[in-house]
């Protein structure tokens, strides 16, 4: 027996002595169980959905599927406004000002990093 | 120190604010001398604003406090006006192992009623006092007020030939007699030149220099004693509380929810919808005092998201919602580490100035998530609304009005209170005190109703003493 198995052995015969008296304690535990045991655990019924909402769980489902309409139709009328606009007067390269050149740098220099 | 001049009046009153105003009011149709000492000028003044700078420390920074207490004619109250909500039963009675008020809330009930006029409302506000403490959530809602004129036109005070102003009056500290139970004397400074004036043992003193500013006094330290003058207890500056704000969410509400609450018949000029928990539910699930108040949102464009649940639950319930903002102000627990201290360095009147700890716990930012997410559920089961609980807000951006409160708070017995119920610093026969600094709980709303109550209360009490001896 090398000096590893030696304090494996150790290590499981001091569990053994901590663990029989909690042992021994269960046993005389009778079988319907501690009181406790029939407390019925808290469940809250709501649920935050997406920015924070406080919603019935239930409701999940369908929020989430309005929502996706919603957020087609918005990006949808974004689009054409754009295009509207496009069409309507076509864009002329305005001359950048300093701060928007500056606003440049930062931004590829915060990207670099 | 042998005076070379006296304060000579009945009553000394130190500040001019609601808090003296309201006490000042009781004593003006009698035969007393009232002398007034102002700290600031008629108006405000880089000088006077200069003395309430702290080193302030915790969740409330950057000149926070200074802007709520100043050394100006009409106090803090010719700066700020606005929300008022007064305090319940619950607030007064030692919940939790909180300190008790030395007062019933009959007697609190009866001094709002009275002193209602003094924030420019009808005394009907004072029936939101007691409401129903078995509903879950009650509709209380915050009294819009606008403080008279006579906070901020001295004209108005002395007219009355009894009284006399004395603006630019810095009171540093007292001094007490060899027995050790009579003021005897104030040092004060005017434009910084250091002063002191004797004061009859006759004399009865009001000190109402501001929430903090009151125990400022009785911290600086005495010259031939180790205790200041009016911290014998060891307890001013300790438990200083305020009103955690934070805005908790938004909803779409029944206008049902924000609708003029008729249960308290109160004739209101302007206020603001907000809902307490009840005190009953209170106790039990071991919250702490906190509303939440509702404001329509700025109008704009709504997301995607707001819009699918508006359309949602307008079509789900059948009626039309509304976008509020949802507000959440907050009672915060005395606890002994929130405290002033006085620094070695002076202010330009000559006094030590403060160093400021307060901190948020656990259980005032708890209580305001769990409340706020309790009425969102409400809202939920009753039909009411759909609301958002932010998370971030609360616990990340929490952060003031100030209304300091709590460090020299009346008691019962001077083991745990600085002064007695009648707002008599326990140790001294002539030293009074009022403001927030007296109260033992602070409740969730502003603390102006509460000072003027207690102010008309002291006032009244004064007039009876000084009948008993005259």
């Amino acid at each position: 027996m090398n000096r590893r198995e030696l304090l494996k052995l150790s290590a499981t015969s001091l569990f053994a002595v901590m663990a029989s008296p909690f042992v021994s304690a269960q046993n005389n535990v009778s079988s319907a169980g501690p009181k406790g045991a029939s407390v019925a655990p808290a469940i809250d019924g709501n649920i935050s959905y997406n920015a924070g909402w406080v919603v019935p769980l239930e409701d999940k489902n369908p929020l989430l599927e309005l929502e996706a309409i919603k957020t087609k139709e918005r990006q949808e009328a974004v689009k054409q406004k754009a295009n509207t606009a496009a069409n309507s007067a076509p864009s002329k390269d305005k001359p950048k000002s300093i701060s928007d050149k500056f606003q440049d740098i930062v931004g590829k220099v915060k990207n670099f990093f | 120190m042998e005076p070379t001049k006296f304060f000579d009046a009945d009553v000394v009153v130190i500040g001019t604010s609601i808090a003296t105003q309201s006490v000042i009011g009781q004593l003006k149709n009698t035969d007393l001398r009232i002398l007034v000492l102002e700290g600031g000028d008629v108006m405000r003044t880089d000088f006077a604003d200069s003395l309430t700078f702290s080193d302030e420390r915790g969740h409330y920074v950057n000149h926070h406090w200074g802007g709520h207490w100043s050394r100006v004619y009409g106090g803090a109250s010719r700066i700020w006006n606005g929300f008022s909500a007064p305090l319940e039963k619950w607030d007064l009675v030692g919940i939790d192992g909180r300190p008790k008020w030395p007062m019933t809330i009959d007697e609190l009930e009866k001094w709002y009623r009275l002193s209602a006029p003094l924030i420019g409302e009808d005394s009907s506000i004072a029936n939101l006092v007691k409401y129903d403490t078995a509903k879950l959530f009650v509709d209380r809602p915050y009294v819009v007020t606008d403080i008279p004129l006579s906070y901020s036109d001295p004209k108005l005070l002395i007219k009355s030939k009894n009284i006399e102003l004395r603006v630019k009056h810095n009171v540093i500290k007292f001094t007490a007699d060899d027995s050790g139970s009579f003021i005897n004397g104030i040092w004060y400074s005017v434009d910084g030149k250091v002063q002191f004036a004797g004061i009859k043992k006759s004399t009865r003193i009001v000190l109402g220099a501001g929430g903090l500013g009151n125990a400022q006094v009785l911290l600086q330290p005495a010259d031939n004693r180790q205790v200041p003058v009016g911290n014998e207890s060891g307890l001013v500056g300790k438990t200083l509380m305020a009103h955690p704000h934070v805005p908790t969410g938004e909803g779409f509400v029944d206008p049902k929810v924000v609708a003029k609450p008729s249960w308290a018949q109160v004739k209101y000029r302007r206020w603001l919808p907000a809902y307490i928990v009840g005190a009953d539910y209170k106790t039990k699930l071991n919250l702490l005092n906190a509303s939440i108040s509702l404001t329509p949102a700025a109008a704009g464009e709504m997301s995607p998201n707001e819009l699918t649940v508006q359309e949602f639950y307008e079509k789900k319930w059948g009626k039309k919602l509304e976008l509020h903002t949802f507000f959440a102000r907050t009672e915060q627990l005395p606890n002994p580490d929130n405290r002033i201290e006085i620094v070695a360095e002076k202010n330009a009147a000559g006094m030590h100035k403060l160093k400021i700890y307060c901190v948020f716990g656990a259980r005032d930012m708890m209580s305001i998530d769990t409340t706020a997410r309790m009425f969102a559920d409400y809202l939920l089961k009753n039909k009411l609304g759909i609301s958002t609980v932010d998370n971030d807000s609360i616990f990340l951006n929490t952060w003031g009005w100030a209304h300091p409160s709590g460090i020299t708070r009346f008691g019962s017995s001077p083991k745990d209170s600085v002064c007695d119920s009648n707002a008599r610093v326990w140790a001294y026969q002539n030293l009074y005190i009022n403001g927030s600094s007296l109260f033992p709980t602070v409740g969730y709303g502003n603390p102006t109703w509460a000072i003027a109550a207690l102010g008309m209360r002291l006032g009244d009490h004064l007039k009876q003493e000084f009948k008993k001896t005259a």
